[in-house]
């Protein structure tokens, strides 16, 4: 009964206090700090390495990498920023080393997601018609975004599909909240000229 | 059209989107949209392409299952905790390197003999030891704040106990753990009186220092005015800029950034003012005019890395990676690099002459002691560069890491190629010793056999370099045994304020 208990009273804590207990050596706080990050995580990781065992190694990797380096934890900062950050450094780690094997563009992920779940297309669309243009329109942003560099792509993929400021991403790719607003500027006008014409046709 | 106030718009149009515009902007901005097809046009586009984009997000993870990661972390985390030694290959990122690689073996029993050596040398010349601690790094971006205990580094000299207890597995124990200062004796030591100093005195306290530290550290003692004694040199009416320039030495960052700024006004030019004035800034906490000193700096002396390596330390700091590195790839494309070591002695010599000291008495002392305030200087910045090199490497940014590595390698190299003093080689040195054993730690996870190789190749290098070091200190103890004529020692004293002690046993 104690461990349902314990994330109960962690539950209460914040990210920085159960950091402070981490670093005072208490296990219980990896715990809760774990399940309270573990899905925002896991998926991080997914929208950078597109495979689900990679990501659920790269996840976990992640919060014993936030064990290891506790200490050097700023108190003064935000936890999820710092621990997004020793996600992603671990997931372009991963990458790399992967390199060798062709790395799977979104666009065959896709595929591979959807055929995984068994839906052809998944979409809020009604009639069929409505359904395959969305399709098409998908398969579209997919290539344009595809066709991106790794840099672009990857602050993309944290403005849309994590959701995150431009400031966030800033702290994570380390760089400042100007220079990532000035390249997702750059980087729409791109997608706008690789995209826009065939969406306006569906 | 107007296209500039469509290019100006334009830029926003993603905040106005996002509703991240302040009221008044985004009006303006809505009414610039009401008459300019082509901007409204790029605002639809970018409303269908958020809502394209987030729903492709979203659809990638349709049905993406639920994994318990906890079970996973914590027997990773007890693993960790119970037997470190034997840790998975990940734990090696984390070790702190050391030279049990056997291709490194014997290159490094010189090293740590001759390290050793240097250190017990060095423990003399510590007792100017600056206030701010080294290590350091940031407020700005997860790596250490400034207060924090640093987690140990190999370490420069910057700290000897450090780097004699922790910077490498040393194959014999030191005889007694040697004190960096001996505090008692410090303060038993009664405050020189300046004026009474002779060259004899200097002579006879250098001569005794090659078997004993108490009289070296008498020399740095003498050399360093205290705050008290440097106000008063540099409020004295008929004080030149020289004198004030090297009594800021000794002054608190705030009172010496007043004085420096007042100087810079009447020689705007003079590098090494701009780079006194920067380290002054950068003991304060808020460093606001720290980067534009620097910018100066990068101005007026460009062909010196050190101002790049100074910036990118504040880059780091605030959290700016990106920029940071940037700064390192433009210090690392430089020949050399100098803490203007030349320029501080000529200025403290002038200061300890203003205070009432014997010329030929201030000559010799400040010729004797220039480049050890450098020189611990300089191993601070390396050590707050390695560790924050290090903190990415703990958080995973294995290419951050190794190009800080690199970057403080290169920087001990180019201080090596811009020494005028030996102090200053040493620290080049020191630096790039410390550097190689960081990017030693970090090639047994994820280097190739060549970034070994090359390693091996540089740590051989380093220690011919050091070995030809420790023999310029011996024959410069040599030079004071038996010598009695002054006049030799004013003429050695002025050979060294002309250009450095590194050169000397050339021109004799």
């Amino acid at each position: 009964m104690e461990e349902a208990k314990r994330p109960v009273n962690a539950a209460d804590r914040t990210d920085e206090e159960l950091v402070a207990s981490l670093c005072r050596g208490d296990q219980a706080a990896v715990a809760a700090l774990v399940a309270r990050y573990q899905d925002d995580i896991f998926r991080f990781c997914l929208h950078y390495l597109r495979n689900v065992e990679r990501a659920q190694d790269m996840a976990q990797e992640t919060f014993v990498r936030v064990y290891v380096a506790r200490a050097r934890f700023d108190p003064k900062r935000k936890f999820r920023p710092w621990i997004l950050c020793i996600a992603r450094n671990l997931c372009l780690n991963e990458l790399k080393r992967k390199k060798a094997v062709p790395m799977e563009s979104l666009e065959e992920y896709a595929s591979t997601a959807r055929a995984a779940s068994g839906e052809v297309l998944p979409s809020a669309a009604d009639s069929p018609d409505e359904q395959l243009m969305e399709a098409e329109r998908r398969e579209l942003l997919l290539k344009a975004l595809d066709s991106l560099d790794e840099e672009s792509r990857e602050i993309v993929v944290l403005r849309f599909f994590e959701r995150m400021q431009a400031r966030a991403i800033g702290e994570i790719i380390g760089s400042t909240e100007g220079a990532v607003r000035t390249k997702l500027h750059r980087i729409l006008r791109a997608l706008r000229e690789r995209y826009a014409p065939h969406r306006k046709d569906l | 059209m107007n296209q500039r106030a469509c290019e100006t718009y334009g830029a926003r149009l993603l905040d106005l989107v996002e509703n991240a515009l302040h009221a008044e902007e985004a009006e303006e901005i809505q009414r610039h949209l009401a008459y300019c097809p082509a901007c409204r046009e790029e605002y639809e586009w970018l409303v269908g392409a958020k809502v394209d984009l987030e729903a492709l997000g979203d659809s990638l993870l349709v049905d993406v299952p639920h994994r318990d990661l906890v079970p996973g972390v914590l027997d990773a985390v007890r693993k960790l905790t119970a037997t470190p030694e034997q840790a998975p290959a990940l734990r090696r990122l984390w070790w702190r390197p050391t030279f049990t690689v056997n291709w490194a073996a014997a290159a490094a029993g010189v090293l740590v003999a001759l390290g050793v050596a240097i250190a017990w040398w060095l423990l003399s010349f510590n007792a100017n030891v600056p206030e701010r601690v080294a290590h350091g790094p940031a407020e700005g971006h997860g790596a250490p704040s400034r207060d924090e205990a640093p987690t140990p580094l190999p370490g420069t000299f910057q700290n000897p106990e450090l780097h004699l207890a922790q910077g490498t597995e040393l194959p014999v124990e030191p005889t007694a753990p040697p004190s960096i200062i001996d505090e008692t004796a410090m303060e038993a030591t009664t405050p020189p009186d300046l004026a009474q100093l002779t060259i004899q005195d200097v002579i006879a306290a250098r001569r005794d220092g090659g078997a004993d530290n108490g009289p070296l550290q008498r020399l740095t003692q003498w050399a360093s005015l205290t705050q008290e004694q440097a106000r008063t040199v540099a409020e004295r009416a008929e004080a030149s800029d020289a004198a004030i320039v090297g009594a800021c030495q000794a002054l608190a960052p705030e009172e010496a950034e007043l004085l420096l700024l007042k100087v810079v006004g009447h020689s705007p030019d003079d590098p090494y003012l701009r780079f006194a004035l920067a380290r002054k800034t950068s003991e304060r906490t808020t460093t606001a005019t720290e980067p534009v000193q620097l910018a100066s700096l990068h101005d007026l002396d460009p062909d010196n890395a050190l101002s790049y390596y100074m910036e990118a330390r504040l880059l780091l700091e605030n959290g700016n990676l990106e920029k940071a590195l940037a700064m390192l790839a433009q210090a690392r494309a430089l020949d050399k690099a100098s803490a203007y070591a030349l320029q501080a002695a000529a200025y403290r010599e002038q200061a300890l002459v203003e205070s009432g000291m014997d010329p030929q008495a201030a000559k010799l002392l400040t010729a004797l002691t220039a480049g050890a305030e450098e020189r611990d200087f300089l191993c601070g910045l390396g050590d707050t560069l390695l560790e924050y090199g290090k903190y990415y490497e703990e958080t995973g940014d294995i290419e951050a890491a190794r190009t800080i590595y690199e970057a403080v390698q290169e920087l001990g190299m180019q201080l090596d190629e811009g020494a005028q003093f030996a102090q200053e080689e040493l620290a080049g040195l020191d630096i790039q010793r410390a550097a190689i054993e960081m990017l030693r730690g970090l090639y047994v996870y994820s280097g190739t056999q060549e970034d070994t190789s090359e390693l091996s190749a540089e740590t051989s290098e380093l220690v011919a370099s050091i070995e030809s070091l420790v023999d310029f200190f011996h024959a410069l103890d040599n030079l004071f045994q038996g010598q009695v004529d002054t006049q030799f020692f004013v003429t050695v004293a002025e050979l060294i304020m002309q250009g450095g002690d590194l050169g000397l046993f050339d021109l004799l």
